[in-house]
């Protein structure tokens, strides 16, 4: 404590009645303003100062003007250097100007008295005062009263300032559970929905909403391409060559020219768009899409913390939209699947569970469907007696719309082959009638004959179908060609042309699809027609089963067996 | 499933929001369209009733944020009245209050609509 020396006077006791109530009104309030103000109201009133100023420390030797009364050399807010020595005398007189060179521009300004506030030894203001009406020197019981004041100032200052801290950081705390809350809120509503759009739709409203600005731009990388998925900017058109230069970002960035990783035509390009800030959308660390966003509303800028929020956000969007991506491309193949698994059952209800026995005749038959299931058919019907009709066809496509337009095909010829009108004339009526039931790409290669078991003949139409061969007991070979144009491609202007064949023992009929002819090895190189009847040629002598057998055997190790392109189907007939 | 409703009041010219319940990502899809739909029909002057509204979240404020500039260069705006402290909270804490005029009571914010028209 400093030492005065002066005496005390009867004319201005000590009163400790206006400190109490001083002390009762500045603690009632957590209103810093109030406080300031009746220290230095109740100060001058009582001390007969007309100026006064309050100090307020900010940091160790920045402090700031807090409160003035009838001065305007000094303006509240601005912030002054000022050396935190513990000030030891009242009188700005008294103090050494070297300790506290600072004082000099207080002494101009008229101020003569000066304490320091101090809680628990540490200083957090200084109150001055100046131009003393009457006696500039303080009695022994004003000085305590001054002292005392001020001591009593210190700690009402300081508890609004700790009330200040914990509003602040309670603040805080609300802002840091709302950013959760919204990352909470997106990743339950993001695995909720199965729209792409939606995501989309609900990460701009979240975006828009928590940081309150309404410019932005999504895109995510497809195929190296920016696609953009969403913007709402004040201009049309977005460059792709400024996406590809963002898509560089590894963490968010707030635009300002001196962030040194992008071109100097992206930050024109982004000024232009009104954006401020980009932000990446990775998954597994690698940048996938970004979030671009303009300022907000009320134009506070954006901070360190925004940025680790935002980046969590736009993590956790780029993983839910990929995960959308995959999940619609599951579905889209579950969906394949099931439809080529009905397709495949659809093409083997129709194909003949059991072929008639044909006396004097063997007959075997078989197809391999692919896996996407090709249009392969092939029919063994008996007509009468003796009669039995024989179908191969490859219809056009696959799947589906294949196995639906084979059913169509086998339904009307069983519909015309009981009819008493030729084969030419049936097929022409079975042209007619896919071509008016179906598009124009669809399209049937067709060969069909009616074997007679009595008369040994065999009458042919074939349509465009691969030519099936004929093996004579004499070794010489021939194909069936004769017939006309494809079904459904045109209507039948011309008649189609038929053959009749006398059959002998021996003769060999081999009828087959291009799944064996066209079948691919892992070279692209086709099995091919030439190997086809060289096998067969070797085979000649066995059973039609074996020949059969040994066809497909020998197709199936050929061709590449991983992919398996087209339906493979044959049918062999022999004359016993 | 959702616990979220809009009823909209006509008080000429002002349109009265009123919200009820829970607005959040889940439910601001529903605001979204009651939005758009009243704006496609040339509707400009909005007053959002919060009295009944029990929780608002980023999302759900996000969706006046998506609107409020439209409106506002049509002569238009979205004022805001009857709030409880919870949802004032959520506005105040991000900065809502310095971007929208919010009022005590619905019947000021429209008068706050008709008297700007009249002048």
């Amino acid at each position: 404590m400093p030492v005065t020396n002066r005496p005390t006077t009867s004319s201005s006791p000590f009163e400790l009645q206006p400190l109490v109530e001083f002390t009762r009104t500045i603690n009632s309030s957590f209103d810093i303003d109030f406080i300031l103000n009746n220290i230095l109201f109740t100060l001058m009133g009582k001390l007969r100062f007309t100026r006064g100023v309050i100090f307020l420390r900010e940091e160790h030797n920045i402090f700031r003007v807090a409160k003035v009364k009838g001065m305007h050399e000094i303006k509240e807010q601005e912030t002054t250097q000022i050396s935190p020595e513990p000030i030891t005398e009242i009188s700005v007189d008294s103090l050494d100007e070297q300790t506290f060179p600072w004082l000099t521009r207080l002494q101009r300004m008229g101020i003569s008295h000066i304490q320091d506030l101090t809680v628990q030894n540490k200083l957090i203001g200084i109150v001055c005062l100046g131009k003393r009406i009457g006696d500039t020197t303080f009695t022994a019981s004003e000085e305590i009263f001054f002292r005392s004041l001020v001591n009593i100032s210190a700690t009402a200052i300081q508890k609004t300032a700790i009330l200040e801290e914990l509003k602040e950081a309670n603040r805080n705390l609300d802002y840091k559970i709302q950013e959760l809350n919204t990352l909470f809120e997106l990743s339950k509503e993001f695995s909720s929905v199965i729209r792409h759009d939606q995501v989309v739709k609900v990460l701009i409203f979240s975006l828009l909403g928590h940081l309150g600005t309404n410019r932005y731009l999504i895109c995510v990388d497809n195929n190296g391409q920016c696609e953009v998925i969403a913007s709402r900017l004040p201009v049309k058109e977005v460059k792709q060559e400024v996406l590809h230069d963002l898509m560089k970002c590894t963490k968010p960035e707030i635009i300002t020219e001196i962030t040194g990783m992008f071109q100097p035509d992206t930050f024109r390009c982004l000024h232009e768009y009104d954006i401020n800030l980009v932000v990446p959308m990775a998954r597994q660390g690698i940048t996938k899409g970004i979030m671009l966003l303009g300022k907000r509303m009320t134009a506070v800028p954006y901070t360190q913390k925004d940025l680790e929020f935002l980046s969590s956000l736009g993590n956790l969007a780029m993983t839910s939209l990929e995960n959308m991506q995959l999940f619609e491309e599951m579905l889209e193949k579950q969906r394949l699947e099931e439809e080529l698994k009905i397709a495949y059952e659809i093409q083997q209800g129709l194909l003949p569970k059991t072929l008639p026995t044909i006396p004097g005749y063997q007959i075997a038959a078989c197809t391999i469907a692919s896996k996407q299931v090709g249009g392969d058919y092939f029919d063994v019907v008996q007509l009468g007696e003796n009669r039995y009709l024989l179908v191969i066809a490859d219809v056009s496509g696959k799947g589906t719309p294949a196995a639906l337009l084979m059913a169509n095909l086998q339904a009307t010829i069983r519909a015309l082959a009981p009819l008493d009108i030729t084969i030419a004339d049936a097929t022409s009526r079975v042209n007619d009638l896919i071509y008016d039931n179906t598009s124009a790409d669809k399209f049937i290669t067709f060969f069909w004959a009616i074997l007679d078991a009595k008369e040994n003949t065999l009458k042919y139409v074939n349509a465009g179908h691969n030519p099936p061969y004929y093996f004579r007991a004499d070794g010489s070979l021939h194909r069936l060609e004769k017939g006309g144009m494809i079904l459904g491609v045109l209507r039948s202007v011309s008649k189609y042309e038929h053959d009749v064949i006398s059959m002998k023992s021996g003769d060999l009929f081999v009828l087959f699809t291009d799944g064996i002819s066209e079948a691919m090895n892992r070279q692209l190189e086709e099995y091919g027609e030439e190997r086809l009847e060289e096998l067969i040629r070797e085979k000649n002598g066995e059973p039609a089963q074996e020949i059969l057998d040994s066809i497909v055997r020998s197709v199936q190790q050929y061709a590449d067996p991983t992919n398996q392109s087209d339906d493979i189907t044959a049918l062999v007939l022999k004359a016993q | 499933m959702t616990d979220f409703v809009i009823k909209v009041r006509n008080v000429e010219p002002v349109h009265v929001f009123e919200l009820k319940g829970y607005l959040d990502a889940h439910t601001a899809p529903k605001l979204e369209e009651t939005f758009q739909d009243l704006i496609d029909k040339g509707n400009h002057l909005i007053v959002v009733n919060c009295s009944n509204l029990s929780y608002i979240s980023s999302a759900g404020l996000g969706v006046f944020m998506a609107f409020v500039e439209d409106l506002r260069e049509k002569q238009g705006d979205i004022k805001f009245s009857n709030m409880t402290d919870k949802v004032f909270n959520v506005f105040d804490l991000l900065g809502f209050p310095l971007l929208y005029e919010i009022f005590k009571d619905e019947k000021e914010a429209v008068e706050k609509f008709t008297n700007a028209k009249n002048n």
